[in-house]
């Protein structure tokens, strides 16, 4: 096995694509590469680098992201056969980039804040029309479904803050204001780890 | 999670979700669609609130599937059921938008069905139906001894929390 200063010495694409993807950006890359790991370039792994980040998002996972970007590049299949370390080092790698906090990812949190709060809006802007136009029961029988998701989530707020005090606070206030669905979401897509384990 | 939360970030975003669709997206769905249906004139912000309720739990319902779906342990457990979506690609994008139309037809099909029932046989017989969906349900459940929820309760609020969680779940799945 060689160590990754040799790595670095044998295969001279590998420091540029580690670089592309830690500091570099997405775009498109042609697929014009060398399709045999010895004759690639410093100038490929750079292309590689920002290619991984494409994939990485759109990808539903690293590991999808990865078997996508290895799948285009046979070259890298061959890296990812000869040497066992690459794919978890560059899952791991993955996983850190897709939490990263960035931009769009608060616009992606704010807009499903948004269209939660729209729902509502929506929702108690026909409960006044059907109760405007004389449909009172079926106005009554709305709000109370309004109020009944309101209270089951302030129920599931309490279970799952109820050792902070102050946390159950903080998250009863995004609740009640309809901004929680905004929160949840961004913690989602800035955590490293995606388990489920209560469904 | 930084430490206190009973659960992590994606479960607790799962489980707001599932309290929102199941209390309050779906039942003012059925209810928008039976009035809707049932009313001479049509206010556009009214029609507009029902598809926006009709797009929430479209969204909600197939992101939760989403998740567990692209889950390594649900796909490495579950493998008979979970691993349907692919991971990344064109394809990717089609059964994503595929699972979101499906939902939302789904919702508003099942909303239509019950619009229908009402008007046939009024709000008894639309009950009626649900009721004996679940209990089907139920039995087929009872009948696979895969009734019982698998979170740790003593006896008694294991069943309690495995009722309701199955009528939940049978609500939430069965209407989108």
């Amino acid at each position: 096995m060689l160590s990754m200063r040799e790595i670095r010495i044998t295969h001279p694409f590998f420091e540029t694509m580690i670089f592309g993807v830690l500091i570099g950006h997405e775009r498109e890359v042609e697929d014009q590469h060398a399709s045999k790991l010895e004759t690639l370039t410093a100038e490929d792994g750079g292309d590689f680098g920002a290619s991984y980040l494409l994939f990485l998002s759109s990808a539903a996972t690293e590991e999808g992201a990865f078997g996508s970007w290895v799948a285009k590049y046979p070259a890298l299949g061959e890296f990812s056969r000869k040497y066992s370390f690459f794919k978890p080092l560059m899952l791991s790698i993955g996983k850190s980039i897709r939490h990263t906090t960035t931009w769009q990812k608060v616009i992606l949190s704010v807009a499903s804040g948004l269209m939660s709060m729209s729902d509502v809006a929506t929702d108690v802007y026909t409960v006044a029309y059907f109760n405007i136009t004389g449909k009172t029961e079926v106005a009554r029988l709305m709000l109370t479904f309004l109020l009944l998701s309101l209270a089951m989530q302030l129920i599931a707020v309490y279970c799952v803050h109820y050792k902070s005090k102050r946390q159950i606070l903080i998250e009863m206030l995004g609740t009640l204001t309809f901004a929680k669905p905004a929160f949840n979401k961004f913690r989602v897509l800035t955590n490293a780890k995606v388990c489920v384990e209560l469904f | 999670m930084k430490g206190h939360e009973l659960v992590p970030p994606v479960s607790e975003m799962m489980m707001f979700k599932l309290c929102e669709v199941f209390s309050e997206s779906i039942p003012m769905t059925v209810i928008q669609v039976t009035n809707i249906l049932a009313s001479e004139e049509l206010d556009l912000v009214v029609v507009g609130a029902l598809f926006t309720s009709a797009v929430f739990v479209a969204e909600g319902v197939s992101y939760m599937t989403y998740m567990k779906d692209i889950n390594e342990e649900s796909r490495r457990k579950q493998s008979l059921f979970y691993g349907f979506i692919p991971l990344s690609g064109i394809k990717l994008v089609v059964v994503k938008w595929s699972m979101y139309l499906l939902s939302f037809c789904q919702l508003l099909g099942k909303s239509l069905e019950m619009a229908i029932l009402i008007e046939l046989g009024g709000k008894t017989l639309a009950i009626q139906v649900m009721v004996a969906e679940t209990a089907f349900f139920f039995v087929y459940k009872l009948v696979r001894r895969d009734f019982r929820y698998w979170l740790r309760f003593s006896n008694v609020y294991s069943l309690i929390f495995s009722f309701f969680a199955r009528v939940v779940l049978k609500i939430v799945t069965g209407m989108r």
